[in-house]
């Protein structure tokens, strides 16, 4: 698992553009100069996830620019139809960018990864949130099972 | 999708219990699709998210270069008490086989 300290791992995530699918690498999402707000759930249209986690970096929006915060993104292995979808039923707009990572390949790197198999949802990420400055991990708040406390939008806004 | 909405009455017709879709997606992703897609409980959206199905029937595909993991081929079958009858496997790409007009015409 990734450190603070770490720089965020390479990997090619998916957000859902007006053509489809568009390809965001970590370098870009990362890139110098840019602070990031960025959290990760287990899963699209997921109860805690709709309802809670990304709820509230909606909500929370302007207060966390205000920190100088340049993007918050949302993480999870789906692919970026999904994502997309769900941006709109969550009404993200332009405030949450959506990213899928529907081959896990970001999750993997990053050491965070849960097996959810048996639950008929395949390998998924751990629900967590992190900040990034200049592609390093500034904080990282990785959740325990079933919790949802450090990773919130809430907690984050406390570190910025 | 729209495809077997739009013919459910059609196939229904040709003593048909159940149209199921079935896709490498978890419970909830279906729940919300079929939502999107009005499908009103005529379709039954079953998540295959961990492949085990796909994997078991021998078609899947792997999209994970495409930021889409290992996904189902798309095709239809018509089951008669638990035997496949017909399988319409569709090409990479293709749609033809495995659309609803095709189907009927098997049933």
């Amino acid at each position: 698992m990734v450190k603070v300290g770490d720089k965020v791992p390479h990997a090619t995530l998916r957000t859902m553009g007006p053509e489809g699918p568009k390809a965001v690498t970590t370098e870009e999402l990362f890139a110098p100069g840019k602070k990031v707000v960025a959290f990760a759930l287990p899963g699209a249209f997921t109860p805690t996830c709709s309802a809670k986690h990304v709820p509230g970096f909606v909500t929370s929006f302007d207060k966390i620019k205000a920190k100088g915060v340049d993007t918050i993104a949302c993480i999870s292995v789906n692919d970026a139809f999904v994502m997309g979808a769900w941006g709109k039923d969550q009404n993200a707009g332009d405030k949450v960018m959506m990213l899928g990572d529907g081959g896990a390949e970001f999750t993997n790197a990053m050491g965070l990864s849960m097996d959810l198999t048996k639950n008929g949802m395949g390998v998924r990420s751990q629900r967590y949130a992190m900040i990034v400055q200049d592609g390093v991990i500034k904080d990282l708040f990785v959740e325990k099972p079933g919790a949802f406390e450090v990773s919130s939008a809430e907690n984050v806004l406390k570190h910025l | 999708m729209p495809g077997f909405l739009a013919n459910i009455d059609a196939i229904k017709g040709k003593g048909v219990d159940t149209v199921a879709c079935i896709s490498v997606n978890d419970a909830f992703v279906m729940g919300a699709w079929a939502k999107d897609q009005k499908t009103d409980g005529k379709i039954l959206m079953l998540g295959d998210g961990s492949g085990e199905f796909s994997q078991a029937m021998g078609l899947t595909m792997d999209l994970t270069k495409n930021g889409l993991g290992v996904r189902s081929q798309r095709y239809a079958m018509i089951v008669q008490d638990g035997v496949i009858k017909d399988l319409f496997v569709e090409k990479p790409g293709a749609f033809e086989a495995s659309t609803a007009e095709n189907v009927l015409k098997h049933l």
